[in-house]
């Protein structure tokens, strides 16, 4: 069967914070419509490899490509007009703009053809926020929060969102009426990366998962596989969890 | 007294506008441009410039104050100011005096050391009501500045530019990843800062004279009405500079005008120990 082509490619990447090698010789790329899930241990590099590819915080060597196009030293807000879209692990909605404020100021940016208002009205629709428009974040509920900032990311043009740990601090309800959303944008073309903690939900999200330790990647590939592979199981639950041979 | 509270208010519209330049400049790039004075005396001397070279009266000078001052700051940003974001506010400080310094200086040069009047003839003229006397001059010069507050507040609230600034005041990084150029955001924003500062200067030197150090003299003033109405609130430092306006005039007409400025500093002093995000501000302003 033909592969699709990569929409994000990295490439040996390697981030360093003084003598702290964050990042090490990480390489994986993602494909059109794919949800991969990136996972690992505390520490194991899954938001510095974010950082990096979201423009944030430059690599220290390597290259990033962006749908063949070679983003490495693209600033962060040009990433993100160009499709490459994200969340943030700790909510960071601007506090002073409403919900509709806040998914308006990318759309301003971001809309390439057509209305940026249209476009605004369309994504909250999407996640179900429109009744929500014109309050602030601070009068809603977290997974509306949350429902927000994956609007304010997705608004305008989105190819790659990457969801940075998205169900922290949700219900179990909660949680699998934020997934549901994310499955029903996949199902409509966006390609996305998913960083999380809940491993049976991302088991079950995920098409593929990218794993770190240490800055390395130390597997990729289908979650059953993944999940079955020794040197995945002594990098969560330690050596002498290590199945027999 | 009413007629000191009065004075007052319309001193004080002025101080305001000055200082929401200053609030803005901290409150998008967390920048504490201690030049703001400077750039305030800058405007006096574009529009003094414009009544002694063509009679030109300083209010109708306000445009050029605005694009003078405007465009030297945005020139100071990207020279100096850029590299300090984010940076400690100790290295903010140290660039920001040492620009004070240099505008100073330069100032000197040019117009010489001593200090320059603008005597229009309504400039010197009272409206009388009952026992109160209020200068025209400062009556012009708080309408412009309330005029100037209502648009910047009006901007800031209802434009696509004001609401991109406001974004990155609150989360320039966040700001970044939505999709903000967050340089272009700042360069704006400071020139704004700035042409506030030019437009108070331009009504300012109406009535009140200009030298290269006046600069000196504004600046705390927009340092306490900024904490006063609440760091990050930039509708908040326009009251404060009303609220400095009153206090001096006060303790002019109830002690001396000598010691006019020595209730505001007692004032900062009780704010940063007792309420530090001022007035206005909210608890988890910077």
């Amino acid at each position: 069967m033909a592969r699709n082509p990569a929409v994000l490619e990295v490439t040996s990447v390697h981030r360093k914070f003084g003598g702290l090698q964050a990042l090490s010789d990480v390489s994986f790329a993602v494909e059109q419509q794919e949800v991969v899930g990136l996972i690992g241990p505390n520490g194991a590099g899954k938001s510095t490899l974010f950082e990096v590819i979201s423009g944030n915080i430059p690599p220290s060597s390597g290259a990033i490509a962006f749908h063949g196009d070679d983003v490495t030293r693209m600033a962060a807000f040009r990433r993100r007009r160009s499709g490459l879209c994200r969340t943030f692990q700790k909510i960071r909605l601007f506090g002073a703009l409403t919900v509709a404020q806040n998914v308006a100021v990318a759309a301003q940016q971001c809309v390439v053809d057509g209305n940026w208002r249209d476009e605004v009205a369309s994504a909250l629709a999407k996640l179900r926020l429109t009744a929500q428009a014109d309050r602030y974040p601070s009068e809603i509920t977290l997974p509306d929060r949350k429902k927000v900032e994956i609007a304010r990311a997705i608004v305008g043009r989105c190819r790659v969102l990457m969801l940075d740990e998205c169900l922290s601090g949700l219900t179990r309800d909660e949680a699998d009426e934020v997934v549901q959303e994310i499955l029903g944008l996949n199902r409509q073309g966006l390609t996305i990366i998913v960083v999380e903690h809940v491993m049976p939900v991302v088991m079950a999200m995920a098409q593929r998962l990218v794993v770190l330790q240490h800055g390395c990647v130390i597997a990729d590939g289908p979650p059953k596989e993944v999940a079955a592979n020794p040197v995945v199981i002594e990098a969560y639950l330690g050596a002498r969890h290590r199945p027999a041979p | 007294m009413l007629q000191a509270l009065l004075s007052g208010i319309l001193v004080g519209g002025v101080y305001g506008l000055f200082s929401m330049g200053f609030s803005i400049a901290f409150g998008v790039m967390r920048i504490v441009n201690f030049a703001h004075g400077e750039l305030v005396m800058i405007g006096m001397f574009a529009a003094f410039f414009a009544y002694s070279a063509a009679g030109v009266d300083p209010l109708v000078a306000i445009p050029l104050a605005f694009v003078v001052v405007a465009a030297l700051s945005a020139v100071l940003y990207l020279l100096v100011y850029r590299r300090f974001v984010g940076r400690a506010t100790l290295q903010q400080l140290l660039a920001a005096i040492a620009v004070a310094l240099i505008l100073q200086t330069s100032a000197t040069l040019i117009f010489g050391p001593s200090a320059h009047a603008v005597r229009s003839n309504w400039g010197s003229q009272y409206l009388l009501i009952g026992p109160i006397f209020l200068s025209y001059a400062q009556l012009a010069a708080f309408a412009i500045s309330v005029a100037c507050v209502l648009t910047v507040e009006a901007v800031l609230r209802k434009t696509s530019w004001g609401k991109a600034i406001r974004a990155v005041a609150d989360d320039p990084e966040a700001a970044q990843l939505v999709g903000l150029n967050s340089q272009v955001i700042n360069i704006t924003a400071f020139a704004c800062s700035g042409a506030l500062a030019g437009i108070a200067g331009a009504v300012l030197v109406s009535y009140y004279p200009v030298s290269p150090h006046v600069g000196f003299l504004l600046m705390p003033i927009a340092l306490i009405a900024t904490v006063l109405g609440g760091l990050g609130s930039i509708g908040g430092a326009f009251v404060g500079g009303i609220i400095c306006g009153v206090i001096q005039q006060m303790t002019s007409v109830l002690w001396t005008s000598a010691l006019q400025d020595v209730p505001l500093y007692g004032v900062l002093l009780l704010l940063l120990a007792f309420r530090p995000y001022g007035l206005f501000g909210r608890v988890s302003a910077h």
